[in-house]
């Protein structure tokens, strides 16, 4: 299991939005740090195959981003996104599992398990637009999920999540980096903290740190800062 | 078709029949392996086609064992780890034909419909249904005045 | 065979917990969906008002042709418009209520959701209007091209808009914006037909064909790039 990202670039007309980034990342949790407008979004969107990039190539196990194959290992959580005025939690989870190809017994099983293991159970009828943030993001959580994704990329997942439902999330990340690879963007450094095993830190569009981190390595949010400002001066 | 499902009720009739775990499951993960190489997928013969090559495979597999040891396992297992409450049905399901246990795995437990396990003996439906009631009618009797009925 | 029976048979035939199963099935490749399965799962997702409207369009001609005439004609081409914003909504949806990011990235992605919607809807449509046009044809006694021809317009006015509308314009206005120009079409046409009725004599009939060439074409060309749109994320940075 591994997804290799090999010299991608996204140019637009007069800003280079991710710099010929390289990587190759097995089973594991990746924390992705990086300011807004570093490029996080872009990258994530490439890996996700609904952008096209300028350069490089994208391709998971031998098989290409454009692959349909590839899209049925894929789950993905967007930074923002929205839902069709008059589905209930349930519809929309339902919806999803059939444009993810999704048998309809197998959609009813999964959306019943991840309504579960999102605590959505009990307002898993009622409209989405009564829904809290901090439940949309957990439903948009839950339908990253309903493949049983290979490759989980999820763009700043934490946000709108209460204290206690970031702990949850939390170890919902790390029981699926167990088998899985998953790849987390934020910019608040204390969730990857504790959720990753390896940091990847971007800045204008270039990757400028990759590697483990474990809590014997120091206090991440000062080495972030300090690769950023390292930066500046070359 | 529901994989995950259609795994543990597969798994669940191997078992009954080869009353070994880990057999169960290479023969249930064998016969998903031929099931969708076969290219049967997705069209109505599903489940018969999935039932029929489990069933061969436990065939094949009796074949690599003793007989007698096999028949020995198969009379005790539904006596162990009995819980009180069904411990009377338990019993009860040991006393009757093998044939029958089957019967009332496939239609009651694993919930198959009839024209499935009509494919799988090569019988008519009809005869299926009489078989299914005869299976329960039989259980019944074993069951005897118990507050079950 | 009562349901406490059923309860302890399932208990007895208990098997201890497989193992294996999890990694398994995760190395299986997944049971695609089929085409055929994938368009009758849009169908269901088609909005309901599309289908009301198709069945009342219909009902009214049919009915209504022995008691309204002639008029039939411009009060069809009325409707024709909304026909239209059915569709033109069913493919914008996903993009005017943000669900298209989250779309793109499934197996079946948003193209093909789209384009089965389209090809639902669209052949709906012209179902419908072959059904109706006889009707009205009958009570011109015109001939069923013209009054197709007729009753096409509208309809592709609406659609070439429409489709115009939702590839340039994001978010929810798109769809307020479509119905605005449905409506407007429809009162035009209203319009037209009670004050300039020359405009439906034979002579004219050249004028109509012409129009409805240009249209069709031009819708045809939204069309494409809209579906091309679903492709790929191209607007937000």
């Amino acid at each position: 299991m591994e997804l290799m990202i090999d010299r991608l670039s996204k140019q637009y007309k007069n800003k280079i939005a991710v710099d010929r980034i390289s990587l190759r990342l097995q089973k594991g949790v990746y924390g992705l740090l990086g300011a807004n407008g570093a490029g996080k979004t872009t990258l994530m969107r490439m890996v996700c195959g609904i952008l096209r990039p300028t350069g490089g190539t994208v391709s998971f196990d031998d098989m290409d981003v454009s692959e349909e194959g590839y899209r049925a290992i894929l789950g993905y959580l967007p930074q923002d996104f929205g839902y069709y005025p008059e589905f209930s939690g349930q519809d929309f989870l339902m919806y999803l599992a059939a444009l993810k190809g999704i048998s309809k017994p197998k959609a009813k099983r999964k959306t019943d398990e991840l309504l579960e293991l999102t605590a959505l159970r009990e307002v898993a009828k009622k409209k989405i637009k009564t829904y809290s943030g901090g439940m949309k993001q957990r439903l948009g959580i839950a339908q990253a999920l309903l493949n049983d994704p290979k490759l989980l990329v999820l763009d700043e997942p934490t946000a709108g999540l209460d204290p206690k439902e970031r702990v949850k999330f939390r170890e919902l990340i790390q029981r699926l980096g167990e088998d899985s690879i998953v790849l987390l963007s934020t910019h608040i450094v204390s969730d990857i903290e504790h959720i990753a095993d390896n940091v990847l830190i971007m800045r204008a569009g270039q990757l400028v740190y990759q590697g483990k981190w474990t809590s014997d390595d120091g206090d991440l949010e000062e080495f972030y800062l300090n690769k950023i400002a390292e930066e500046n001066y070359e | 078709m529901d994989l995950e499902e259609e795994y543990d009720k597969i798994y669940r009739y191997c078992y009954f029949k080869v009353r070994r775990r880990e057999t169960a499951e290479d023969i249930t993960q064998e016969a998903f392996l031929r099931f969708l190489e076969s290219g049967c997928v997705n069209t109505g013969k599903n489940l018969r086609y999935l039932y029929t090559i489990a069933r061969n495979l436990c065939v094949d597999e009796f074949r690599r064992r003793k007989t007698e040891a096999l028949d020995e396992e198969a009379a005790d297992s539904f006596s162990e780890d009995s819980m009180v409450e069904n411990l009377s049905v338990r019993i009860a399901l040991s006393q009757l034909e093998e044939t029958d246990r089957e019967l009332l795995l496939l239609r009651y437990v694993n919930e198959a419909p009839i024209a499935v396990i009509g494919r799988l003996y090569g019988i008519s439906r009809f005869a299926v249904y009489r078989r299914v009631l005869q299976a329960v009618k039989n259980l019944k009797e074993k069951l005897g005045g118990d507050h079950f009925l | 065979m009562n349901k406490k029976l059923r309860r302890a048979l399932k208990d007895s035939f208990a098997a201890p917990l497989p193992v294996g199963k999890k990694a398994f099935l995760r190395g299986v490749r997944e049971l695609p969906i089929g085409n055929f399965e994938f368009i009758r799962t849009q169908i269901a997702y088609i909005r309901k008002w599309v289908w009301a409207l198709s069945g009342t369009i219909f009902a009214f001609t049919v009915i209504g042709s022995e008691w309204i005439g002639r008029d039939m004609l411009w009060c069809i081409s009325a409707f024709m418009p909304l026909l239209a914003l059915g569709i033109i909504t069913e493919c914008g949806r996903a993009e005017a209520y943000k669900m298209a990011e989250l779309e793109m990235s499934t197996r079946f992605s948003i193209k093909s959701a789209v384009l089965a919607r389209l090809g639902i809807t669209g052949c709906a449509s012209l179902i419908l209007i072959c059904a109706v046009t006889p009707f009205i044809a009958m009570q011109r006694s015109a001939d069923i091209f013209r009054t197709g021809v007729y009753i096409l317009c509208p309809y592709l006015l609406t659609a070439y808009s429409g489709f115009l509308a939702v590839r340039k314009i994001h978010g929810k206005e798109s769809l307020y914006f479509c119905a605005g120009i449905a409506a407007a079409v429809s009162v035009l046409n209203m319009i037209l037909s009670q004050e300039l009725s020359c405009l439906y004599i034979a002579g004219n009939f050249i004028w109509w064909s012409a129009a409805l060439t240009v249209l069709c074409v031009g819708t045809a060309i939204q069309c494409y790039k809209m579906i091309k749109q679903t492709e790929e994320l191209t607007w937000s940075l």
